[in-house]
This record gives C-alpha cells, structure tokens and sequence, in this order.
C-alpha cells in the first residue's frame, strides 16, 4: 500500500528552522504590518496583537522561542502569516506567525515522519509531528490549537 | 451622562482604564522633586499628596527621575489614586470601545491586562489601577504609605 501524501506549507520562521502548517491552514499572508500592538507583560516571543477582519490576532514569533532571538527587528520579520484553526470549542481563530520569508508548498507523505529538530527541547508542547524535508531537514509540524490554545512554556527556562 | 473610560498613552503603551477616573493631566514639572531617602515622587491634588508612578514597557515601576514623559495623569479607581506619568491621557466614551479577551497564548504568571480593547481603529491595553499595584508596579513605598495623603 502507498503511503498517505498530503501538501503542506513550509514556513522559514527562523533560519534554517523551517516549520509546516497543512495545505487549508493559511488564511492570509500580510507583507509588512502596521498598528502592531505590544501587550506588557506577554510572553517575549508573543508580545503583539493586531486586528484583521475586525479580529484580534496574536502574533507569534518562534524564532524567538526556538532559536532565543532577542528581538525581532521589523526588516527581520515583515511577513505575517494568518493561519486558522478549529478551537476546543469548535469555532474557526486566527493566530498570526511571523515568518522570515515567503512560505512554500511541499507535497509530504507518511514515509518522511523523523525525529523533531535537537537543538530545541520543546517541540513536542507546540507540534503535532515532525517530517524530514530533503533540503532543509527535520521540519516540525505545527499543532495550532495547542500553540494559540494557552500559555507556552519557555522550554530553554533554565538553560545557560 | 455617558459612562467614560481613560486612555494613557506611554510610548508605544496604550493603556485603557474602564473603570477610572481622569482626575486631571499635569506637567510633569509639577510633580514634587525627590526627596532624599525617600524615592516616592508625588504630586499634589487638591490638597492630596498622589504618589507618582513611571513605568517601563512591561508595566514595571522604573526610575522616576529618568523618565521623559512630560505629562502626569492623575487618576481615581475607587479608593486608589495614582499618577501615571504619559505621553498623552484622556477620556473617551465608553460606548465606542470593544473588548477582546487576552488570547490565551499570550497569558504569564504575571500578566495583568485582561483584555484588549478597540476604540476608533487603535488598540489598548485594558488595565486596572488596582491591579497595577498589587502586580508590584507600585513605587517603593513611603514612610507615609502608598496611598494618597493630605499635603
């Protein structure tokens, strides 16, 4: 039997960490982005929200989550993507991911499942599973309710 | 009379009080000088000695002597008064404003804005007074307590 193939959407977020949303999972790209607003005291890698469609939006910044960025700077992270998803409660949201370039489509099959990336430990608190992409590697898929659903833990706490 | 809520804008920090009052907006050349011994910096209102808080991007108390707001916002919350000092203040009318719900992803173990809220196109950071003081965003306290006190 063939293995099961689906496409998905590679988004450089944090060079060369790549991570996958599926194919129905992008609801809008935004190139640049005007009237971000900073919450205090959010998290440092989601500190703005900003409206679109008359919806709030959080906007999350894995790199620096993943690669403990200390900022981003607006030339370093023009490219919002707005991505949807289905709730616990079963309504449609919209969170926004910050991305370093353009995404990309690959076709990705169940033969290409791998071992998330090692130079993050908390992978597995924000990603459902992780393909192998012959040119950039381990690519984890992002769980989008869990990511947007609450509160995310710094998994480097502690970390030197 | 319709019901007013208060917006205080600190650098890129806009803040949205429901539940406060605008008591009124000062130079900050009218907030007293530091006292020796004493960091708290107040400013007089109608006879009451208001202690004076500046804050830095994440709500936190930071040094009142160097900050480069040039505004004082001196606001009522119940029992609690407080100046905040800020790039502009006002008050605007409570019906044009919509709340939205913190998105769960952004929750912290001491996050104290609940709720973002719209008004004519701009987002605010919805915030209570009280909240900021217990938060610890308080100026150190003075030998005559936190809150206001007869001059």
């Amino acid at each position: 039997m063939s293995a099961v193939a689906c496409r998905a959407w590679l988004l450089p977020v944090a060079p060369p960490v790549h991570v996958a949303v599926g194919a129905g999972e992008i609801a809008h790209i935004l190139a640049g982005r005007q009237g971000l607003h900073p919450v205090p005291r959010s998290p440092r890698w989601c500190r703005d929200v900003f409206l679109w469609q008359g919806q709030l939006v959080p906007l999350f910044d894995l790199g620096l989550l993943v690669r403990r960025e200390t900022a981003a700077g607006p030339a370093s992270g023009a490219i919002i993507m707005i991505v949807a998803y289905a709730s616990r409660e079963g309504d449609i949201r919209f969170g926004g991911l910050r991305a370093r370039g353009l995404p990309f489509s690959r076709e990705v099959n169940d033969g290409q499942m791998c071992d998330y990336p090692a130079d993050y430990p908390g992978w597995e608190r924000i990603a459902a599973s992780c393909f192998a992409d012959p040119v950039h590697g381990p690519v984890p898929v992002l769980d989008l309710p869990r990511l947007f659903g609450g509160p995310i833990d710094d998994a480097r706490a502690g970390d030197a | 009379m319709a019901a007013e809520c208060v917006r205080v804008v600190m650098g890129k920090i806009r803040l949205l009080f429901p539940a406060a009052e605008l008591l009124a907006v000062e130079p900050m050349s009218r907030v007293d000088a530091p006292v020796a011994g004493n960091p708290v910096r107040t400013i007089d209102h109608n006879g009451l000695s208001v202690p004076v808080a500046v804050f830095d991007g994440d709500l936190r108390a930071a040094p009142t002597q160097e900050t480069r707001r040039r505004l004082c916002a001196v606001l009522r919350e119940g029992d609690s008064m407080l100046g905040l000092a800020c790039d502009e203040a006002g008050a605007i009318s409570a019906g044009g404003v919509r709340f939205h719900a913190l998105p769960p992803c952004m929750q912290t173990a001491d996050a104290i804005i609940p709720a973002i809220a719209v008004y004519d196109g701009a987002l605010f950071s919805v915030c209570k007074i009280t909240d900021l003081l217990r938060a610890g965003a308080r100026p150190p306290a003075s030998p005559g307590g936190p809150g206001p006190r007869r001059a």
